[in-house]
């Protein structure tokens, strides 16, 4: 037992869709994020952002003032590299470098510490469109120039042992790089359906993505433990007695403390888009999640 | 702040360009959780009671320009944001009635406006686009 790692816990702008611009500011998000005790402020750059890709400065002063009055800190910024832009070609790797260099030089204003692109996928397996190499390895120095992570998310329906992490793994040994880490998505391990229906997704998606349980086993989270560096702490609904039917939280906070992880649990709430569920669900996860990790402390 | 449903009861109304009618308007939040370039945008097909246009038909203004479907396709740099929505055109010439209705509207999972009353609400959309 590792006692003197600490988890971080946060919230991504994510568990707030549909209720963020409806029935929260972000200054309202960042108070309801600071209420839980919690220190991270997680964000979708192009979704959290006025005026993408070209924020005002009034807007990024006034980010700044709201991570300092609600005491949050930045923490991983997800980004996007749409591979198919545009119908009849697919994106350059010089076009998606330039987009990833945007994405992490504006991170680096917000003060946020590691980027998470995401490429365009070319399977139902979501291997990424192969420009994802060139195109991060090009930045690579901009990410160490900056203090920047780039790390790609595994995601239900990939697992980790999969081609798509060992091409990931491979490629941090061939560049020697500490700028390249991977993020993991808890969804990765959930044992049980889950019936959230979310508008405007295909019944394919749905299925491949939330219905089919991954259950990754913790052994294999392990395995690549010394190169995760954000954790999205992945969940549909817990219930008012605190218990969530598809991820085994228990699991995973005694496998990550037990191995000495020191980083981010970030909620990412995606169960269903009630006007102000949002809110309700992410606070009965960090309370989950706080008492877990008491209980787990406690028995070491 | 926006309404929560796609179809915003703000802005809709009928449009006059040199002193006729030409159509009618209405604005539309982003459905999805990250906003969209503009050239990923497949269009929007309207339903008025019986009356239909396909989603090549519409114009739509973003970002304060205003492109057809294809301008769209072809665009760089304009995006619908999340939290600025579409102002969709509708070519119609002398607009849609003023009428009663049942409000509000549905907001269906994709961005296909399809209003399930025949008329427009209950405002005097000839009187308030000037």
């Amino acid at each position: 037992m590792n006692d003197t790692a600490t988890l971080r816990y946060g919230v991504s702008l994510y568990s707030y869709t549909g209720d963020m611009n409806t029935v929260l500011t972000l200054d309202d998000a960042m108070a309801h994020i600071a209420d839980l005790g919690a220190t991270g402020i997680e964000i979708l750059g192009e979704g959290n952002i006025p005026g993408y890709p070209t924020p005002s400065t009034g807007w990024i002063d006034s980010w700044h003032a709201g991570l300092a009055r609600h005491g949050l800190e930045a923490t991983n910024y997800g980004s996007w590299i749409d591979s198919r832009m545009w119908r009849e070609r697919d994106l350059t790797v010089a076009e998606g470098a330039a987009m990833l260099a945007r994405d992490l030089r504006l991170a680096s204003t917000l003060g946020f510490t590691s980027v998470r692109p995401k490429v365009g996928v070319v399977s139902a397996d979501l291997r990424p469109h192969p420009i994802w190499e060139p195109v991060i390895e090009r930045n690579l120095d901009l990410a160490a120039e900056l203090g920047i992570v780039i790390c790609p998310e595994i995601h239900a329906p990939t697992p980790i042992r999969h081609p798509v992490v060992d091409d990931y793994l491979s490629f941090i040994e061939r560049t020697g790089t500490s700028s390249f880490r991977i993020l993991i998505d808890t969804g990765i391990f959930q044992r049980a359906v889950t019936t959230v229906k979310h508008d405007g997704l295909s019944e394919e998606a749905i299925e491949e993505g939330w219905r089919k349980p991954l259950a990754v086993p913790m052994e294999d989270l392990v395995a690549v433990l010394p190169y995760v560096a954000f954790v999205q702490a992945k969940f549909f609904d817990i219930d008012d007695e605190l218990n969530d039917p598809h991820i085994p939280w228990r699991e995973i906070l005694r496998t990550l403390i037990e191995h000495g992880y020191d980083g981010y649990l970030s909620s990412e709430y995606e169960g269903d888009r009630a006007p102000y569920r949002s809110i309700e669900q992410v606070r009965r996860q960090h309370t989950l999640l706080r008492r877990l990790e008491r209980e787990i402390r406690a028995k070491a | 702040m926006l309404e929560r449903e796609l179809i915003q009861s703000r802005g809709f109304r009928n449009v006059v360009t040199g002193g006729d009618i030409a159509g009618f308007q209405l604005l539309l939040r982003m459905p999805n959780y990250r906003g969209v370039w503009a050239s990923l945008i497949d269009g929007v097909a309207v339903r008025v009671g019986d009356r239909q246009w396909d989603a090549e038909q519409p114009l739509w203004t973003l970002q304060g320009r205003t492109f057809t479907i294809a301008e769209l396709r072809a665009s760089t740099g304009v995006r619908w944001q999340l939290d600025e929505p579409a102002t969709i055109f509708v070519p119609h010439p002398g607009g849609l009635a003023p009428a009663s209705t049942t409000w509000p509207w549905t907001s269906p999972s994709t961005p296909r406006t399809s209003p399930r009353s025949s008329s427009p609400p209950s405002s005097t959309p000839s009187e308030r686009s000037r």
